[in-house]
């Protein structure tokens, strides 16, 4: 089996008006970890994704999922075995019903039906939104639309999933659902993220990301209760490790 | 503007029709599209002073839309979109040609009115018999359908993609409308000086978002091909369906069905 880790070694990216987005990254991440990518808005965390996936290439450096390299060669191997969940879930979907939409990952990798339908199935279970399978993903609530959107990179089979942004624009009771499914499954994770809290509870190592250069790479809560790297990084505590605001004791280590 | 979210959920409504289990949705796709392409062809090849000559083709509509139990309130609204085309292209016939052509005994028109009517109707057949083959077929089964008869790949996805991205266009168009109406309230239309630079952001935007749309799918493994569920074979049914729609079709061509009915009421009543 080869291993489920990701190498990035010295990455530079500009686009192609000059800004420059990601300025010399390296980053190790190793099998089965999950690893929150924080950093403001603009900080280069969304442009990386689109480095890991192949859709833009950098000007240099390299990366690695696994033992492959991304390269235009590469790239059908590459992606089969990354998940990226999109920010915007109505981007992801665009089939006639959430089925259709499940399978149509397994079905370009030209799996055959019986074997389609098995995936799409355990996919949909996963996230718990087998009952959504016939309606459109359009009438779907934000909620239900994100489940469905994680089920469709599951169904097919990824070593390592990349989601930005999971929790954005989802109420608290689907959030916590979401927390609750992330956390168990066993894949690398790399999450882009504003949610520090949801970071706090799914990951162990934090990665921290500024102007395009990792500032910070550690212990999820090392990382969260250094207030001045949070306040340099336009970040703040997560409110779970702030004091109680009404008699200012400590709510966790 | 209500009826950008209205056209939003009219595509989307061909979209749900086409998943329904009626006994033209269960027709092979491919046969679906042969014989509608080949209705098509049919009917624009009539002359355009035959006027008589179209009308039995209705009966392939009619037919189609109890078989598909569509709603022919539905599919006219469907269609009344391509009319104001139809009528632009044909409008200025009846002043061309002033010829007149005698229609029946007593009755006469001039040439122009009577082919700008031929082109209405072939209009409103053309168009009817597409939007029929939508609700009943789905886009993603008349994609595969074409790449099954060797239609090339390009064409294709350039079709799927269009169709798909529509929606995509829509429903950027709705959130700018709806964005727009906020915050200038009282107006009933968009003032002239915005229009520029409010077609300029929907074309960024929905070029954004479709880019976006189109990543998603690359990034599922997308390589050009819809791979289709329905791998069925063709049954006898189906091929039942193909003949007796494509005898229909050759027989109208052929005969002017409306004069030999009317020589054949002459007869009776004699």
């Amino acid at each position: 089996m080869s291993h489920h880790k990701v190498n990035i070694h010295d990455l530079h990216y500009a686009y192609p008006d000059g800004k420059k987005a990601v300025n010399g990254i390296t980053i190790d991440i190793h099998h089965g970890e999950s690893v929150a990518l924080v950093g403001s808005n603009g900080a280069g965390k969304s442009t990386l994704f689109m480095l890991l996936v192949g859709i833009f290439f950098p000007q240099s450096g390299e990366i690695h999922i696994g033992d492959t390299p991304v390269t235009k060669h590469t790239l059908p191997i590459i992606r089969q075995k990354l998940g990226f969940t999109f920010q915007n879930a109505d981007d992801q979907l665009f089939m006639n019903s959430v089925y259709e939409d499940v399978a149509f990952g397994p079905r370009n990798y030209k799996l055959d039906e019986a074997e389609v339908e098995k995936r799409v199935t355990q996919s949909l279970e996963r996230v718990g939104a087998l009952h959504l399978k016939d309606r459109p993903p359009y009438k779907l609530s934000g909620g239900e639309k994100r489940s469905v959107s994680i089920a469709a990179v599951l169904s097919i089979d990824p070593d390592i999933l990349l989601m930005d942004e999971p929790t954005a624009a989802l109420d608290p009771k689907s959030r916590r659902r979401l927390i609750g499914i992330l956390k168990e499954f066993e894949h690398t994770k790399i999450i882009a993220t504003h949610d520090l809290d949801m970071a706090v509870e799914v990951c162990e190592r934090t990665i921290v990301i500024s102007e395009g250069r990792v500032i910070a790479d550690g212990r999820t809560k090392d990382i969260m209760s250094d207030d001045e790297l949070l306040e340099r990084s336009g970040l703040e505590r997560p409110l779970s490790m702030q004091k109680c605001p009404v008699c200012g004791s400590d709510k966790m280590i | 503007m209500s009826n950008i979210t209205g056209a939003i959920y009219n595509i989307r409504y061909l979209d749900e029709l086409s998943q329904r289990d009626t006994s033209l949705n269960r027709v092979d796709p491919s046969v679906k599209l042969i014989v509608t392409f080949i209705f098509i062809i049919t009917t624009v090849s009539f002359g355009k002073y035959e006027l008589g000559g179209l009308l039995p083709m209705f009966i392939y509509p009619i037919a189609c839309m109890s078989l598909g139990e569509l709603s022919y309130k539905e599919i006219l609204k469907r269609m009344l979109l391509a009319l104001p085309f139809i009528i632009g292209i044909g409008i200025f016939n009846p002043f061309l040609d002033t010829i007149p052509v005698v229609l029946m005994e007593g009755v006469s028109l001039s040439g122009g009115w009577i082919s700008f009517f031929s082109l209405l109707l072939k209009g409103i057949l053309t168009v009817s018999s597409a939007i029929i083959l939508i609700a009943t077929t789905g886009i993603e089964d008349i994609a595969h359908s074409l790449r099954k008869l060797k239609v090339p790949k390009i064409f294709v996805i350039l079709l799927l993609l269009t169709y798909r991205y529509i929606s995509v266009l829509m429903e950027e168009a709705a959130s700018i409308w709806t964005a727009y109406s906020l915050r200038a309230p009282g107006e009933k239309g968009i003032r002239m000086e915005i229009w520029g630079s409010l077609l300029g952001q929907l074309l960024l935007r929905t070029y954004d978002r479709g880019q976006r749309v189109y990543e998603a799918m690359v990034l599922r493994g997308f390589h050009g091909d819809f791979e289709m569920v329905h791998r069925r074979k063709i049954n006898t049914k189906d091929i039942t369906f193909l003949m007796v729609w494509l005898v229909f079709f050759l027989l109208f061509r052929i005969y002017d069905v409306p004069v030999l009915i009317e020589i054949f009421l002459q007869g009776v009543f004699q």
